[in-house]
């Protein structure tokens, strides 16, 4: 019923997640606002509300759906979305400014050292920094490839993971009523928290260590718990998965190689 | 687990609500897998048997498309199931509990999707013998139109 393949759940526009973000989108895909993220797609679709490697069925139906489209489109017609660049000025005249928007800009125009950007996102109560977090997260990684060892990155989210989140009527993209607030409030709470473990579940894939795939487990179906019993849960797994993380590294022999550890001198 | 297609004439179901396409409802597959996970999440894509309606029209008022309304009365009728809201998110919260650690994701994911829209599923049992398989989600998609209204 919710189309789960528009841009408003793809881990490329990582502001909005369906009815949560910024107002407007931006895709990192084809360096573009989204006017209507929830109304288009594109060939290069990956879902922000399942880890990768449990959607890659769909997302391959999804890319021969719309194989032959170039760039962004509407999703039921296939017409194009005219590429919008993303500029300070066009915003600021025309009052749309959105600080999301801007600093998903920011980190795509960024070269190099990107992972500095993504550390400085976390430790944020903020629902939409978190969301960006786990999407930017999930695509660097991804992009890196098993070959780039990124468990500081997934330690430090770990570290985060736990921690509260305050949600605000204003976080939402849609009008919502207080009783809609409600009863909306601990669900998209807890997908905030599972979009972070996606990140990890993600990561756990990629250099094969069953243990941090299936981390998932240990919430022991809190899925049907409170919030406040929800974040209990999950600050009980913190230690468990860090502790996997950690011995994961160690085996593989990327856990702060002599080398590394005397040039960081942390 | 009931199912709303039984002889228990005495429940009486509420009008259910979908959004979909200005043009029409979009057809089920009656000959892929059925699997309500699959279906609510669609991870493995759209192709499912089912389709999703909801008892409350406000829970979806935010998703695209058109509003269409339908009686599940006259679906229950014409002898296809009609899994309402309580009942899907009672099979949800089975499968959370007993079955593989990949279902168990999923289970978790199409919860949270079917709480937030009050999610009910149709489950077509029509009889397809007669018509050829190539032309079998075509021939679903104009049986299904005369259940939905658009509002």
């Amino acid at each position: 019923m919710r189309n789960l393949y528009t841009c408003d759940n793809c881990i490329y526009n990582p502001s909005q997640y369906q009815d949560i973000g910024s107002r407007h989108g931006f895709c990192l895909k084809h360096d573009s606002l989204l006017l209507q993220a929830s109304q288009t797609t594109c060939k290069f679709f990956r879902r922000k509300d399942l880890p990768l490697f449990l959607a890659e069925e769909g997302h391959k139906e999804h890319a021969r759906i719309f194989s032959k489209t170039d760039g962004i489109v509407y999703y039921h017609t296939h017409f194009p979305q005219e590429p919008k660049n993303y500029s300070e000025k066009y915003v600021w005249e025309n009052n749309v400014f959105d600080i999301y928007v801007h600093e998903v800009a920011i980190y795509h125009r960024i070269s190099g050292q990107k992972w500095t950007y993504l550390q400085g996102l976390l430790a944020s109560r903020n629902p939409i920094k978190n969301i960006m977090h786990s999407s930017l997260l999930r695509g660097y990684i991804q992009h890196r490839g098993p070959e780039s060892d990124n468990y500081r990155l997934i330690l430090a989210l770990s570290a985060d993971l736990g921690e509260s989140i305050d949600l605000r009527t204003n976080d939402f993209r849609v009008e919502v009523s207080p009783e809609e607030f409600i009863s909306l409030r601990e669900s998209y709470l807890k997908d905030v928290v599972f979009l972070r473990l996606y990140a990890i579940q993600e990561y756990g894939y990629l250099i094969k260590d069953e243990n941090i795939i299936w981390i998932s487990d240990e919430l022991n179906g809190a899925i049907e718990s409170s919030w406040q019993e929800f974040i209990v849960t999950v600050q009980g797994i913190v230690p468990i998965l860090q502790q996997r993380i950690t011995a994961s590294a160690q085996h593989r022999g990327t856990f702060f190689p002599e080398q590394q550890a005397k040039n960081l001198s942390l | 687990m009931r199912k709303d297609n039984t002889s228990d004439t005495s429940l009486i179901l509420p009008p259910h609500y979908r959004k979909d396409s200005p043009q029409g409802i979009t057809p089920p597959n009656p000959d892929a897998e059925r699997d309500i996970v699959q279906h609510i999440t669609k991870h493995r894509g759209l192709k499912t048997p089912y389709t999703s309606v909801s008892e409350s029209p406000d829970a979806i008022q935010h998703f695209e498309g058109h509003l269409y309304r339908t009686n599940p009365h006259e679906i229950i009728n014409d002898q296809h199931t009609f899994i309402n809201h309580a009942d899907l998110i009672g099979q949800l919260r089975l499968l959370n509990q007993a079955s593989t650690r990949e279902t168990r994701v999923l289970a978790v994911r199409a919860i949270q999707l079917a709480t937030r829209a009050r999610e009910a599923l149709v489950q077509w049992e029509f009889s397809l013998d007669a018509v050829n398989r190539k032309d079998r989600i075509a021939w679903c998609q104009r049986q299904i139109q005369k259940y939905f209204h658009k509002v």
